[in-house]
């Protein structure tokens, strides 16, 4: 029984080398760990307030999310653009700490989701980064002309008039049209950089 | 199965359940909160030979032994690992101390990268040529490979063999890893297939030429492709193999079909090339729009047809817009105002005749001739006008080039402008010019004259020069080597200077990210300025090692004897162009490509590859040409002893072995034939001798069986060694040992009695030394410089020779412009031949005598007409001294091409050196031991191999002398007649090249 002890303890050994962290995403000679993937998703659950899905599908989901941001940010440092600083994210953090009755239960709560507070603060500012940047890069290309309101409200059955629901129109169709902006922008940034996904984190 | 493997598996299974227990599932992050804090125990890589050393490795990484975990650590060392670019996958996994559970152990797993090396394509049935299509692999030496781009290469590689016809082309490709150096060597297999032929045109859209019918279109449209068999406008049966080149120029020749029927915005494109796999043929559908009739004239002056295509863009461009209908009228103003009309108005207008049918007229208006006399520059302190005025464009009339000058509004404005710009590099910023044109100038009608009036205004200085960034002793390097020091003038273009000093002076210390950026610092002093230089070197990277790929024959040693780096070295862009530079030198790569290993790699050491292509070893030559000169003439009479208008062909042929040995070696055997000339000579060259670029050895064999001198024919057998060192950009010297044998064949066209004197068989052993010293600006049309050289000679018997004489020859050449387009040329030739032995000066065989005179040496005289004569038979005897002295007056006469020259030459060869005058008249019709000179005019046409020269000479003084009318029988048998005779007066000569 002698040598099986030693190959139960053998095989044991090894398996006890956990995978603290690897590369899951490459942009050109930049790396998405996989730790930043699984820290994206938790901080999404603890936000939205549910449980984290650590599956393959939403683990690429979110790996996807940071190669355009990381995409977004680098475009943003390369034309200088001035962005929120940390300062910014406070407002965004206090509605999510006014969810927890103290501020031991907040911790607690951010220990039970294996993130930290910065890990927290990091990806709202992160959000309100892209949002900012989006706006003042994409924003100002859209138009929106009197015949485009006009046939957003002919498709809109409502019983106002079409000078009253106008600003909310015009408002609606610019967002959609910046965001349409930027995917298409997302789109030939992504064919431009060399962005290898390691199909193995993913599996 | 049997108990012992039941046994092994369920061992497994237990195992892996307690690791599963123990939350360790092989694929999930571990919970990074638990590792968090401890003490890294050590740090393993796996597997454990890595691409850097380990020391490397954990130079890069934030993660230290002994030191805290912490996941932003781990996920900084995935980054700092993959950003060097060495490996393409990183996971590091983590274990617990058994000892201390305070403490782990992590453990890298990495997958190297591996780069392309070599690229080899092996079948390659031109065309695609196998440049093409190592250019449409885009496999990029010293990248990353990877298996997507190898078969995106093939891909490429494939669109361009069907582009050719090959349409059944198959590649296949091995891969080739050296696992030691990370590198991947591809090699492709072609299997070219049968090329597709064309079968066919399908003509697509409005395709009708006005004169022809539809049917007769669509032949017409074929003939101009070329693409049937035939030959000229004669067509035979079948069609040519599709080629992407025959594509092209088939459609270029029917848009020239259009063109010429004056559709210049007929549209012709490929639609479509359908190819049929049954048949291996491809069908091009062309897409044509043959547009309206575009009648183009120009009205009010005459402009030929020729002229009016090159000045209108509308023929070239094959479109019709506003901006090029206005190109066209400027560039006819450019014509006329270059014509002298300067102030010639051009207007044009589009008409539509009928939607087929459009006119465009160009209406010119030209103004009386006008004449540019005079050029003033006024208000010029710091720059003298003679500066200013040798940039000019405009210039002054003058009698033979330019007659009524040159001069256009535009090129005014040009040269105010570049004026103004040379100030303001000078440190002058706030200098303005003011051009204007003065018309009637002096009261005289169409005279114009031009004036800049210079404002220089103040001449700013740099204050004070910071150089920040950069350490001390760079600094110090640095200083001396910059413009904008203090003190001196400010300019931008200094600075952009100091910009590009700096940034080399760094990227040749290897610093590849060298940054450089300045501002302007306040200065207390008035009009100076602060600057302040800011430097950011960047990484400093170095030589890892030095990879070499390609070689087939050549031996490495060789290679590596002229690799400018050493491992260790800094990464230096002037060192790596320096061995680029070695390595062609040697003359046996067709290809040189160096790069660096991992390029975006973030590495302070790397590695540098050497792609080396080898060039075919041998090498052919072939050519043909003709010599046309006093040379012809008959060899057994005697009625022509100064030559006759003679033609010679001539067919020279060359085959070079290249690379000998491997070890860069040559041989080369070269020949010529003429009626009066049979050469060969192998020779064996040694380039960079001993591995130093600064000499070469080369041992040849001649063989030479010629009659350039009209006196005699000669055989000669040579064999020499030759050892040349070159010092400095303008010097060399070379030591020559050479062993000859000359034959003096049948009988030479002298008196008889001399004959045992002077056409004795001749054994010469001789050691040599030249020197040469070149500083001319252009070998081959020289403005300025000069060039000197020594040719010193000594023949003894312990060399083997049979005559023992010694030899001098110099050369000394000189250059000066005067002005910007004129320059005198002169030139000295001074030589002379001592017999050793003191026999008399008449024992010195003729072979190895001065023979001299015609186009490069003296234009008095035919070639090798010059010097003493036969007093019977007057033909040339030679000499054994030589001096020559021509002075030329090189200007430009018509346009940029052709040029003038008037010369004035004088010297002789002469019987001895102590019979060497400068006396200008012959005394009697024996002495030929006086200066002959000439005077005449020439013509150059300047062509990229040189200038086209036609000299025509005039010699009051030609010499006079002796002939014989007769043969040499009736010499022997004292019949035929004593004639006066004379080399002619006029001479000319017609050459390739300066006469020096």
């Amino acid at each position: 029984m002698r040598w099986q002890a030693i190959l139960v303890l053998a095989l044991a050994v090894p398996l006890t080398a956990e995978p603290l962290d690897r590369i899951a995403v490459t942009l050109g000679r930049y790396v998405i760990a996989e730790s930043d993937v699984v820290r994206n998703l938790h901080c999404a659950a603890f936000i939205d307030d549910r449980a984290v899905d650590l599956s393959g599908a939403q683990k690429r989901e979110a790996a996807g999310r940071l190669v355009d941001e990381y995409l977004i940010l680098q475009d943003a440092a390369t034309s200088r653009a001035t962005l929120p600083d940390a300062a910014a994210a406070e407002p965004l953090l206090t509605p999510i700490r006014a969810r927890f009755s103290s501020d031991t239960a907040f911790h607690a709560a951010l220990e039970y989701a294996q993130i930290t507070e910065n890990d927290l603060r990091e990806h709202l500012l992160s959000g309100l980064r892209l949002l900012h940047y989006t706006e003042t890069r994409f924003r100002p290309e859209v138009q929106v002309s009197d015949d485009d309101l006009r046939a957003a409200y002919s498709k809109l059955k409502s019983g106002k008039t079409f000078e009253a629901v106008r600003p909310q129109l015009e408002q609606l169709l610019t967002g959609q049209r910046t965001l349409e902006a930027l995917d298409n922008w997302l789109v030939m940034a992504r064919q431009e950089a060399r962005i290898i996904y390691r199909n193995a984190v993913f599996s | 199965m049997s108990h012992r493997r039941m046994s092994v598996l369920f061992t497994f299974f237990i195992g892996t359940f307690i690791a599963a227990l123990l939350g360790l599932t092989p694929g999930a992050l571990a919970q990074t909160s638990r590792w968090e804090g401890r003490v890294v125990e050590r740090v393993e890589f796996e597997p454990a030979t890595q691409p850097l050393s380990r020391q490397e490795l954990l130079e890069l990484l934030p993660l230290r032994v002994g030191g805290v975990l912490h996941a932003s650590d781990v996920r900084g060392a995935l980054q700092a690992l993959y950003e060097t670019g060495r490996f393409s996958d990183v996971a590091i996994d983590v274990d617990d101390d058994p000892g201390n559970p305070a403490r782990a152990a992590l453990r890298i797993r990495t997958t190297s990268t591996y780069f392309l090396a070599g690229v080899g394509i092996a079948g390659v049935g031109s065309p695609p040529n196998r440049s093409q299509l190592l250019n449409a692999a885009k496999l990029e030496l010293g990248a990353p490979f990877s298996a997507e781009a190898v078969g995106k290469a093939v891909e490429n590689m494939q669109e361009r063999l069907r582009a050719n016809g090959l349409h059944h082309a198959k590649i296949d490709f091995q891969l080739m890893p050296t696992p030691a150096t990370e590198e991947m060597a591809v090699h492709f297999d072609l299997q070219p297939g049968a090329r597709a032929h064309f079968d066919g045109v399908r003509l697509l859209g409005e395709f009708k030429q006005s004169t022809r019918r539809e049917h007769e279109s669509m032949e017409a449209v074929m003939r101009a492709t070329r693409w049937r068999h035939g030959f000229g406008p004669v067509v035979f049966p079948g069609w040519r193999e599709a080629t992407e080149n025959r594509v092209q120029t088939g459609l270029d020749r029917v848009r020239d079909l259009y063109q010429k029927e004056n559709r210049l915005q007929a549209r012709v494109t490929l639609d479509q090339l359908d190819y049929h796999e049954k048949t291996n043929m491809v069908t091009p559908a062309i897409a044509i729009d043959a547009g309206p009739v575009i009648e183009i004239r120009a009205t009010g002056a005459r402009v030929s047809r020729t002229r009016l295509r090159q000045l209108i863009p509308i023929y070239e461009e094959r479109s019709v817009d506003q901006s090029l209908l206005a190109e066209g009228s400027r560039n006819l103003v450019d014509y006329f105002q270059g014509k002298g009309f300067f102030e010639t108005a051009v207007t044009y207008r589009v008409t539509d005749d009928t939607p087929e049918h459009q006119t465009i007229e160009y209406k010119v208006v030209p103004s009386g001739r006008h004449k540019l006399e005079r050029v003033e520059i006024a208000g010029n302190k710091f720059f003298d006008t003679s500066t200013l005025r040798e940039r000019l464009s405009i210039r002054e009339s003058s009698l033979l080039r330019f007659r009524n000058g040159r001069y256009s509004p535009k090129l005014r404005d040009q040269d105010r402008d570049l004026i103004r710009d040379l100030y303001r590099s000078n440190g002058f910023r706030d200098a303005q010019v003011r051009a204007t044109t003065q018309d009637d100038y002096q009261g005289r009608k169409d005279i114009l004259a031009v004036r800049f009036a210079i404002d220089e205004g103040q001449l700013w200085l740099v204050g004070k020069l910071e150089l920040e960034g950069a350490p001390e002793a760079d600094a110090a390097t640095l200083r001396p080597l910059l413009q904008s020091l203090e003190g001196q003038p400010f300019s931008e273009a200094n600075l952009a200077a100091d910009r590009d000093t700096i940034l080399s002076y760094y990227f040749n210390l290897g610093y590849p990210d060298a940054a450089f950026d300045w501002t302007q610092t306040p200065s207390a002093e008035a009009r100076r300025i602060g600057l302040r230089y800011s430097i950011r070197p960047g990484e400093h990277q170095f030589v890892r090692n030095i990879l070499v790929h390609g070689l087939d024959t050549t031996r490495l040693s060789l290679v590596q004897g002229r690799i400018a780096l050493k491992p260790g070295e800094p990464i230096s862009q002037s060192e790596i162009a320096a061995t680029q530079q070695k390595l062609y030198d040697l003359g046996i790569f067709s290809r040189v490509q160096t790069a660096l290993q991992n390029p975006e790699g973030q590495e302070e050491r790397k590695n540098i590859l050497l792609q080396l292509d080898e060039a075919n070893r041998y090498a052919f030559n072939l050519g043909v040409g003709a010599e046309l000169g006093n040379i012809g003439g008959g060899v057994t009479t005697l009625d022509s002893p100064a030559g006759e208008p003679g033609f010679s062909p001539r067919i020279s042929a060359g085959i070079s072995r290249l690379n000998l040995f491997g070890v860069g070696h040559t041989a080369n055997l070269q020949g010529r034939a003429s009626n009066i000339q049979q050469r060969a000579v192998l020779s064996y060259i040694i380039p960079q001798f001993t591995g130093s670029p600064k000499f070469s050895l080369t041992v040849s064999g001649l063989f030479d069986d010629s009659r350039d001198v009209r006196t005699f024919a000669s055989r000669r057998w040579e064999g020499s060694v030759q050892l040349a060192r070159k010092i400095g950009r303008a010097d060399a010297f070379q030591a020559r040992l050479s062993f000859r044998r000359v034959t003096v064949l049948g009988t030479p066209l002298i008196s008889p009695e001399l004959i045992p004197l002077l056409s004795q068989n001749d054994r010469v052993g001789m050691i040599s030394l030249s020197y040469v010293r070149d500083r001319r600006d252009n070998g081959v049309d020289t403005h300025r410089g000069n060039y000197n050289t020594i040719d010193a000679g000594v023949s003894l018997h312990q060399f083997g020779s049979e005559t023992g004489f010694t030899r001098l020859l110099l050369r000394n050449s000189t250059y000066y412009p005067l002005g910007r387009d004129v320059v005198l040329a002169r030139t000295l030739q001074y030589g002379y031949e001592q017999r050793l032995t003191g026999q008399a000066d008449i024992g010195i065989p003729l072979a190895e005598r001065f023979f001299g005179g015609g186009a490069s040496s003296q234009r008095a005289f035919p070639d090798n007409q010059g010097g003493p004569r036969d007093l019977d038979t007057g033909f040339p005897l030679g000499g054994s001294a030589l001096l020559f002295h021509q002075t030329e007056l090189r200007f430009p006469l018509i346009g940029d091409n052709i040029g003038g020259v008037l010369f004035h030459d004088m010297g002789n060869i002469y019987s001895d050196i102590h019979n060497v005058s400068f006396r200008p008249i012959q005394r009697d019709i024996a002495d030929f031991n006086y200066m002959v000179h000439a005077v005449g005019f020439g013509i150059r046409y300047h062509t990229p191999i040189g200038p086209l020269r036609v000299d025509l000479s005039y010699s009051p003084d030609s010499p006079r002398f002796y002939g014989f009318k007769g043969t040499v029988e009736q010499l022997l048998l004292g019949q035929g007649t004593l004639t006066n005779q004379r080399i002619s007066v006029f001479q000319f000569h017609f050459s390739l090249g300066q006469t020096f």
